[in-house]
C-alpha cells in the first residue's frame, strides 16, 4: 500500500490516505488488541474488523489532526474490545459487510507478535496486577472473564445483585487495563 | 510524521492492507458511497430525496443482476426462505474467494505449519450447476497450494506439501426413482414437512438474515437434540436470491466460533471455464488410488454390495480375532459390520449411539510397525501407551483418534468423546 504523507482518514480525502492509516496504526493497533486478549487470532480478527470499521464510518470522522484521528481510531477499537469481553467472540460485522479475507498468520508470524506484544511477561503482571484487585473482585473476574459464567450466575454464585456483579467486574477489568496501558513498548493512542 | 511500518515480519499486516484498499475501491464505486458525499452538501434535500429514491432503485436492480451490496434480505420464516431461494434464477456458475477455517486440531498438541488443509487459509472456488467443484486453498508458508476437485463421481485432492494426488470414486446415487417423484424446486408443504423431521433430530434457528460477500443471505443453526457428542451444531448460509451456498460451517459444544468453516468472502456468479477443472498438477506427483476393493468375491457385477454385518459372520471373513467386548467405556455393542481399507478386510465395532459412541476400526497392520502420520501429513502426533505397546493420539475439538498396533492388527479407536474415554476403551480392547 502506498504511503502519503497525511494518515488521517478524511471521507474527502484520496483513497490512499486510508492506506497510510492503516500502515501508521495497524502493527500498534495488532499489539494493543494481542496484550489485552492473549490470542494473536482474535487479535487480527479485532484488528481487521477494527480497520473495516473506520473504512466504513470515516465519513463520520471529524479529525482535525492526525492525533485525533488516532483517538478516533482507539475509540472503535476500544468498543470492539469491549463487545469481545462481553460476548466471548470477536465481531465481524464489517469485516463480513466489506468481504474482506482475513489473511492466516503463520507460525514466524505468530512468534513475531507474541514478542511483539511482550505477551510472556505480561502474563506475569497481570497476575500479579490480579492479585492486587480487592477479593470480592477477583472473585467476580475469576468467574465472569476465567470460568466465563453470565453475570447472573457469577451474581447468584456470590449471593450479591446482577448490578453489583457487573460493577465488580467492571471495576477489577478497568484496573487492569489501566495497569496494563502503562507497560510495553508500544506507546498506545488513548480514545 | 514517522515512517510507516512495511509490516516486513507480519506479512499478514500487509495482506489485510491489501484487502482493506481493494474494499476502499469497492465502496468508491458504490452508491452508497456517492451518498455520503452528496450528504455533505446543504441545500440538495430535495434533489437528494430524487436522487436516493433512483439509487434505491438502482440498488434493487443492481442485487438482482448480482451486483455486490452490503443489504441483508427482509425476515422470513425459515420454510419460505428456503423455498424462495430455491425458486430463484438458477445460476450459471460460480468463481468465489473463499476462507478456509479449520481449528480442528489444537496447534499446541501437534505441529501444522502452514499446511492449508491443517492450518486453515484462503483460496479459490469454482463450480458449474452440474456439480462440478474446484477448491483451491492457499499456502501462506511456501509449502504449496492444496487443490480438491470433484468432476462428476471423481474426487481428486492434490497435496502440494507432499506432491500427491488422492483419487476415488464417489458412490453413485442408486434412488432415482424415488427422487424423480420430487418436483423441484420442492413445494413450500414439502420444504416444511422436511424441517419438521428435521427437527425431531436437531433443533433449528430461524432463517437469520444477514449479508455474506456481498450478497443478502439467510443463516440456518442447527444443533444436535441428543447424541451428538462434542459437536456443538452447524451452520449453513445460503444466497437469499438464488440459493448458492456462502458458508458452512462446524461448531464444538461451547465453542461460539467455528471449528471448521468454508466461506466465500466474494463471489461472482457466471460461466465457468472448462478449463478451470483441470487441476495443474506437476509431473512426478505421486497418485494414490483411496478407492476402496470389494470385500467379498461373492458380489456380483451388477448388484450392490451386501453389507456383512455381526460378529459371527464379520469373525468368519476374516484371518485376525476381531476385539469386539459386548460393552466398551461403559456403552453397549452396537453393530458390528465387515468393511474395506487400504484393500483389505477389517471390521468395524460400534459403541453406544450416534456421535456419542464409539467406533474401533480392525485392519491388518501392513505398515511393517511404522506410525502414521509424520511429514507428509505436518502432523506431529503424541503418543500414548495402550497397554504393552505405543500408539498415538489425536485430539481435536470434536473428538479423539487412538490408533495402535498389536498382533498384526491396527487398532483406530474414535468418537466424539473426551480423550479419556477414547483412551479407556482402547486399553480395555
Amino acid at each position: 500500500m502506498p504511503a502519503t504523507p497525511d494518515p488521517t482518514p478524511r471521507s474527502t480525502t484520496l483513497p490512499a490516505d486510508f492506506a497510510a492509516f492503516y500502515a501508521e496504526h495497524a502493527e500498534r493497533l495488532l499489539v494493543f488488541f494481542a496484550r489485552r486478549t492473549f490470542d494473536v487470532e482474535i487479535a487480527r480478527d479485532l484488528t481487521a474488523e477494527t480497520f473495516a470499521e473506520a473504512l466504513r464510518t470515516r465519513s463520520r470522522l471529524r479529525a482535525s489532526s492526525p492525533e485525533e484521528a488516532g483517538g478516533w481510531l482507539y475509540g472503535i477499537a476500544r468498543h470492539k474490545l469491549s463487545r469481545f469481553v462481553r460476548r466471548g467472540v470477536a465481531e465481524r460485522r464489517s469485516i463480513e459487510r466489506l468481504g474482506l479475507a482475513l489473511p492466516a498468520i503463520s507460525a514466524d508470524e505468530h512468534a513475531r507478535v507474541v514478542e511483539l506484544a511482550g505477551l510472556a511477561d505480561l502474563r506475569s503482571v497481570v497476575a500479579a496486577e490480579f492479585r492486587r484487585l480487592s477479593a470480592e473482585q477477583q472473585e467476580a473476574v475469576q468467574l465472569r472473564v476465567v470460568e466465563e459464567l453470565s453475570y447472573g450466575e457469577v451474581a447468584a454464585r456470590l449471593h450479591i445483585s446482577e448490578p453489583t456483579a457487573r460493577a465488580r467486574v467492571s471495576r477489577g477489568l478497568r484496573q487492569l487495563a489501566a495497569a496494563l496501558d502503562g507497560l510495553g513498548p508500544h506507546n498506545e493512542v488513548t480514545a | 510524521m514517522t515512517t510507516p511500518p512495511d509490516h516486513r515480519d507480519l506479512r499478514f499486516l500487509g495482506e489485510l492492507g491489501d484487502e482493506l484498499e481493494r474494499a476502499e475501491r469497492d465502496l468508491e464505486h458504490r452508491p452508497s458511497g456517492v451518498l455520503w458525499r452528496v450528504r455533505a452538501q446543504r441545500g440538495l434535500r430535495g434533489p437528494l430525496l430524487a436522487v436516493v429514491l433512483v439509487l434505491a432503485m438502482a440498488t434493487g436492480v443492481a442485487a438482482a443482476t448480482g451486483v455486490i451490496s452490503t443489504t441483508t434480505p427482509p425476515p422470513k420464516p425459515l420454510a419460505q426462505a428456503i423455498h424462495d431461494a430455491m425458486s430463484g434464477p438458477q445460476v450459471e456458475g460460480v468463481s468465489a474467494r473463499i476462507r478456509f477455517t479449520n481449528r480442528l486440531i489444537d496447534s499446541s498438541g501437534v505441529a501444522q505449519g502452514s499446511d492449508p488443509l491443517l492450518a486453515g487459509s484462503t483460496g479459490r472456488l469454482w463450480a458449474t450447476p452440474g456439480g462440478d467443484v474446484r477448491l483451491e486453498l492457499q499456502s501462506s508458508g511456501g509449502g504449496g497450494d492444496a487443490q480438491i476437485l470433484l468432476r462428476g463421481d471423481q474426487l481428486s485432492i492434490y497435496h502440494a506439501a507432499a506432491n500427491t494426488v488422492y483419487r476415488m470414486t464417489l458412490p453413485q446415487h442408486t434412488d432415482s426413482q424415488a427422487s424423480s417423484k420430487e418436483p423441484w424446486p420442492p413445494s413450500l408443504d414439502g420444504i416444511r414437512r422436511a424441517l419438521e423431521r428435521l427437527s425431531a433430530h436437531a433443533s433449528l434457528s430461524d432463517a437469520t438474515p444477514t449479508n455474506i460477500a456481498g450478497r443478502p443471505a439467510y443463516s440456518l443453526r442447527l444443533a444436535p437434540l441428543q447424541h451428538g457428542g462434542l459437536v456443538g451444531g452447524a451452520e449453513i448460509a445460503w444466497d437469499a436470491v438464488n440459493g448458492a451456498p456462502l458458508r458452512a460451517g462446524i461448531y464444538a459444544k461451547g465453542d461460539s466460533s467455528p471449528v471448521l468453516q468454508l466461506e466465500a468472502t466474494r463471489i461472482s456468479f457466471g460461466p465457468v471455464p472448462a478449463s478451470v477443472f483441470d487441476l495443474p498438477i506437476p509431473a512426478g506427483a505421486q497418485v494414490v488410488d483411496l478407492q476402496a476393493k470389494r470385500p467379498s468375491a461373492a458380489t456380483g457385477p451388477s448388484k450392490p454390495a451386501q453389507p456383512v454385518s455381526g460378529l459371527p459372520a464379520v469373525q468368519a471373513q476374516l484371518p485376525f480375532t476381531v476385539a469386539a467386548p459386548d460393552t466398551l467405556a461403559g456403552m453397549a455393542r452396537s453393530e458390528v459390520r465387515l468393511i474395506s481399507g487400504g484393500g483389505h478386510a477389517g471390521a468395524l465395532v460400534t459403541y453406544g449411539q450416534g456421535l456419542d459412541g464409539i467406533a474401533v476400526l480392525q485392519l491388518p497392520d501392513t505398515s511393517g510397525g511404522a506410525q502414521p502420520g509424520g511429514e507428509h501429513t505436518g502432523l506431529s502426533l503424541p503418543s500414548v501407551t495402550i497397554g504393552s505397546v505405543r500408539g498415538q493420539e489425536l485430539t481435536t475439538a470434536l473428538g479423539t483418534v487412538v490408533t495402535f498396533s498389536r498382533g498384526g492388527v491396527r487398532y483406530t479407536v474414535m468418537g466424539s468423546v473426551i480423550p479419556a474415554t477414547v483412551e479407556a476403551a482402547a486399553r480395555a480392547l
